[in-house]
């Protein structure tokens, strides 16, 4: 029969061919929006938010749960000899604690007195759970189960286990998007922490199996940085706070151009298995 | 109606199991992409209409949680939906190859854009390694679990809808 002969009870549909140019063209417009104007999807991220957030939220809880269980079968009988050799190893550290309490208070007073005391353990932090993983294997992006109902913004740092995990990129009304930063497509500007010496932190898919995150743009004339150097988020940074710890140096060479030393560097938060970040509240741009 | 609403409680579900349940199951730090099963199985198993609407909803779901560029994905899904649904005809449901085929082509094609133009245009040039690290195990995972989860789909297709060509093979 011919296309254009059609039966008058018919429902009209419009031919498949014009929805698939319809729809890619909106989804062109809307690549251009974003990757041009930067625009907030917010009624988009509300779907999302009542649709799916809701089930991720369930199975990551029941999903950590169950591997608890099983994680905590196994390790039992580990437990037991750990823990008499923890037992022993407590009054040992008791003994060192008590040192470095007093250690502790002389420092605390002596920051005072160089009035130093803003370390990154002053911000406002508060906790979110993970809710899902990354889609694909390209990208090292999580939703974590908070959003800008609890305050969270676009921008805000995301810590785990002491040390720099990202930045959330986007946010719904109970869940907000973290772009971690071995993502192949993030940046960090970072410093060496004994030297001051500037550095750039990138994430990249090609050595994230091994555990590594790469660093480049290191001045040739840092030439007392080395290798186990501690690296900390830069006070030049656009969006991180100052003084969170990113991981260490653990290779460094110098480029073809013989201005620059690139490397590696091995983060100091285990990426595998974050179940919980931690979010500071504060933004760059409202300390300074 | 019956459809519109199976199909969104596919999508729906499929999209909970490749956020939260599979990278619990990583093999090698390598999830597989069961958003392109359905998609796909979508295509091939009613026509290019539903496959193309299929597609649209995944991608969307996979833009809003993954990348910055909204509306890559869902081209690419979108896409797959279609090219898929204009091998309906070839489609019976007993037979296990030409699924297969086709769900494997479509990874290994949605990969293959994903690198291209997620990559390539910031010049990370290597792409044997890419192709060996991540887009070949990708897909061999991705049609390991294609074989488990095509029956179930070809469950719902033939006893829900009462397909007729359920009985040619």
């Amino acid at each position: 029969m011919s296309p254009l002969v059609k039966k008058p009870d018919e429902k009209y549909k419009l031919p498949t061919k014009y929805w698939l140019m319809i729809l890619t063209g909106i989804c062109i417009i809307l690549m251009l929006f974003t990757f041009v104007f930067d625009l907030p999807l917010k009624p988009f991220n509300e779907i999302v938010s009542f649709t799916v957030v809701p089930l991720q939220k369930g199975i990551s809880i029941v999903g950590e749960k169950l591997y608890s269980k099983k994680e905590l079968m196994n390790q039992v009988n580990d437990l037991v000899d750990k823990n008499n050799k923890l037992m022993k190893q407590v009054d040992d550290l008791t003994y060192e604690n008590n040192i470095l309490m007093q250690d502790k208070y002389e420092l605390n007073s002596l920051r005072k007195l160089y009035e130093l005391d803003q370390t990154y353990s002053d911000y406002p932090k508060t906790g979110a759970r993970v809710i899902s993983g990354s889609t694909g294997n390209w990208f090292s992006t999580f939703i974590i189960d908070k959003g800008s109902n609890d305050g969270m913004k676009v921008g805000m740092n995301v810590l785990a286990g002491g040390g720099l995990v990202g930045r959330i990129t986007e946010v719904g009304s109970n869940w907000s998007r973290v772009l971690s930063i071995i993502d192949d497509t993030s940046n960090v500007s970072c410093m060496v922490l004994t030297t001051n010496d500037h550095l750039m932190v990138s994430g990249s898919l090609s050595t994230m199996e091994s555990g590594f995150i790469n660093f480049n743009q290191l001045s040739d004339n840092a030439t007392d940085v080395e290798v186990g150097d501690k690296v900390v988020t830069s006070n030049i940074s656009d969006v991180y706070l100052p003084g969170i710890q990113v991981g260490n140096i653990s290779y460094m060479e110098k480029d073809s151009n013989h201005l620059s030393i690139s490397g590696y560097i091995t983060p100091s938060v285990n990426f595998e298995h974050i179940s919980e970040v931690l979010v500071i509240t504060k933004l760059k741009t409202e300390i300074n | 109606m019956k459809r519109f609403i199976i199909d969104v409680i596919l999508i729906i579900v499929f999209f909970v199991l490749q956020t939260t349940v599979f990278p619990m199951l990583k093999i090698a730090s390598i999830i597989p992409n069961i958003m392109v099963v359905l998609v796909s199985c979508a295509g091939f198993m009613q026509g290019e209409r539903e496959g193309l609407f299929v597609g649209f909803a995944c991608g969307f779901l996979m833009d809003v949680c993954t990348f910055d560029i909204f509306g890559f994905y869902t081209i690419l899904y979108m896409m797959v939906g279609y090219l898929n649904g204009l091998f309906h005809n070839f489609f019976y449901l007993r037979d296990l190859k030409i699924p297969v085929i086709m769900i494997t082509s479509s990874n290994l094609a949605q990969s293959l854009l994903t690198y291209f133009f997620l990559f390539l245009f910031r010049s990370r040039f290597d792409f044997l390694f890419y192709f060996v690290n991540i887009i070949l195990p990708e897909m061999v995972y991705t049609l390991l679990i294609a074989i488990i989860i095509y029956p179930l789909l070809w469950i719902i297709e033939a006893y829900i809808f009462k397909k007729k060509n359920a009985e040619s093979s």
